[in-house]
């Protein structure tokens, strides 16, 4: 059974050791800013954009208008999946690698420690303030949209897709990405080759993005089965991740 | 105690140990000797449950490294090779987490990590970061780590490396208080006289075990019993005296050396006073453990990695 303790002591250290590196500091203020910053400015041009074409005269040009500000504001959200992407393989590769560096994994092998406790606890400290960041920026994201669409009179979120995407994308995206990292950096020597690793993860999952603003329909639907997607993702790469943790292969190979 | 069996591991087609069977007691310091290679880290991450063996098994306390992992690693403690220590916590948080691993309570920790830090002089640098400590106080440090939780059995790979001499005679004296505690301490090392001060037995391993004993029977074992006599008189005399009494010995100049001499030296000695012959000192001949354990391993012809 694991001791939950355990995980929180696991946890809070690698939290503490990871937030001392001032590159994963500025990486956790500087890119959820700016991302923010763009992300405002480009909701607000949309907004004006309707605006600017006066059709907010009538009820049924209104309605219409708070439709398309809706569907536009709402495709965005899959935009929110790239800060915790790209923040948890910053932090995850250091996780890994930091134990490398300082050969502080055998004398963590040697307590009453199981190979669970160990990788949940270093799966939460990546975890846990990339979604907290993430969530911080998406409420200020919606709380924005929602200001503007009042004014359009109605309110955007929460909907089905905001929820698909906080409860689902958001959260399992994150796991997947921790666990890419988890498996490459226990393979990587230093903290630039993880961080290299990470930069490759990052490639196929931006591509999806990509394809996500070419084709520019993001459903509630879509979002669920994306999360599907992601949800069967996770199991699989956590059960090879697993095998990649076996204290054998750290002892001998995480040198 | 410890009790080894059959143990063998095989890393990718490189044998690390084969066939080892030891006993080691209860509250008895067992250091563990051996060139590069040899299998000494290997055995030691074996008992410690970190990994398991390819063959074979070991039972602490009667209780299995294949069954019962977790309860072995509660009662271990380890001072690894390196101190792997996180570099940019002090000693008190590097302490902390791993009292909080071994499931101890907080203020027990915190007496526990009083204690040994004021011990071994680092209560003073208790809030520094470990990164600016020297080598030596990283090593006291990882020592404490495997101390904090109070346990049974102790293993140490090269504790007193890059310990200045003071440090390490502190070290030392530690050591020796933890077997009068009843601790059992088993210690890797490639310091001879340190192993010589500390044993009470010692393996001889090259990914078998070479030689196993208390350093004095490893000894007779391997050179003999050989006791010298130095004299003043007539050689011819003495010559005759010993080959009456059928010993095996030989000269050196004044110095006669009795192979198994098989009767008391006193009676040597007052055959040879009887005699006439002046005799300056009687004392047996003394190997260093050094001696022992080149001529021990080169002996081996087993070829470690």
């Amino acid at each position: 059974m694991m001791d939950i303790r355990v995980i929180k002591a696991i946890y809070k250290k690698d939290l503490k050791e990871i937030l001392s590196l001032t590159t994963v500091k500025y990486s956790f203020i500087f890119f959820p800013v700016v991302f923010l910053f763009i992300m405002l400015i480009v909701i607000y041009f949309t907004y004006n954009s309707l605006i600017a074409q006066g059709s907010i005269q009538n009820a049924a040009s209104a309605a219409k208008n708070l439709e398309i500000f809706s569907y536009i504001s709402t495709s965005y959200l899959i935009f929110f999946g790239i800060i915790p992407l790209s923040l948890a393989s910053t932090i995850s590769s250091y996780s890994i690698v930091g134990e490398k560096t300082q050969r502080t994994i055998e004398p963590i092998l040697a307590t009453p420690v199981e190979d669970s406790e160990l990788f949940i606890g270093k799966m939460l400290a990546p975890f846990i303030p990339t979604i907290i960041t993430t969530y911080i920026v998406l409420g200020f994201y919606t709380l924005f949209v929602d200001y503007l669409s009042l004014r359009l009179g109605g309110i955007v979120f929460p909907n089905y897709a905001w929820y698909s995407i906080v409860i689902l994308f958001i959260p399992f995206s994150t796991i997947l990405m921790i666990l890419l990292t988890l498996v490459f950096s226990s393979r990587a020597m230093d903290p630039r080759s993880a961080q290299q690793f990470s930069s490759i993860i990052l490639i196929p999952l931006l591509i999806i993005f990509i394809l996500g603003i070419v084709i520019y329909t993001l459903t509630s639907l879509l979002i669920v089965i994306m999360s599907i997607i992601v949800i069967l993702s996770d199991i699989v790469v956590y059960k090879f991740a697993l095998k990649i943790f076996n204290r054998e292969i750290i002892v001998s190979r995480w040198k | 105690m410890i009790e080894i069996v059959e143990l063998k591991k095989v890393f990718d087609n490189v044998t690390a140990i084969e066939g080892i069977n030891l006993k080691i007691n209860k509250g008895e310091i067992f250091v563990i000797l051996g060139p590069n290679g040899a299998g000494k880290t290997t055995t030691i991450r074996i008992l410690t449950c970190i990994i398991n063996p390819t063959e074979g098994n070991a039972y602490i306390d009667g209780m299995s490294i294949l069954e019962e992992k977790k309860r072995i690693r509660g009662m271990s403690g380890l001072l690894t090779e390196n101190p792997g220590l996180y570099e940019r916590f002090n000693a008190i948080e590097n302490l902390k987490f791993f009292s909080s691993l071994y499931g101890m309570d907080e203020r027990s920790a915190e007496e526990k990590i009083k204690y040994y830090l004021e011990k071994f002089s680092l209560w003073e640098r208790r809030n520094d970061p470990v990164g600016n400590f020297s080598k030596g106080m990283k090593q006291k440090l990882a020592l404490i780590r495997a101390l904090i939780h109070d346990p049974d059995y102790i293993y140490l790979d090269e504790p007193t490396a890059s310990l200045d001499p003071e440090t390490s005679k502190i070290v030392r004296d530690f050591i020796k208080d933890l077997k009068k505690e009843g601790k059992t301490v088993i210690l890797s090392t490639h310091n001879l006289t340190e192993a010589e001060y500390l044993a009470d037995h010692i393996a001889v391993l090259n990914t078998r075990i070479v030689a196993f004993g208390t350093p004095d029977n490893l000894r007779r074992e391997v050179f003999g019993k050989k006791v010298v006599i130095e004299f003043t008189g007539n050689v011819d005399m003495v010559t005759k005296i010993l080959n009456e009494m059928r010993l095996n010995y030989y000269l050196d100049k004044n110095r006669i050396i009795i192979n198994e001499p098989g009767i008391r030296n006193s009676i040597i000695v007052e055959t040879l006073v009887k005699a006439g012959v002046s005799i300056e000192y009687v004392y047996d001949e003394s190997h260093t453990l050094e001696e022992l354990y080149l001529r021990l391993v080169n002996n081996d012809g087993h070829k470690s990695d």
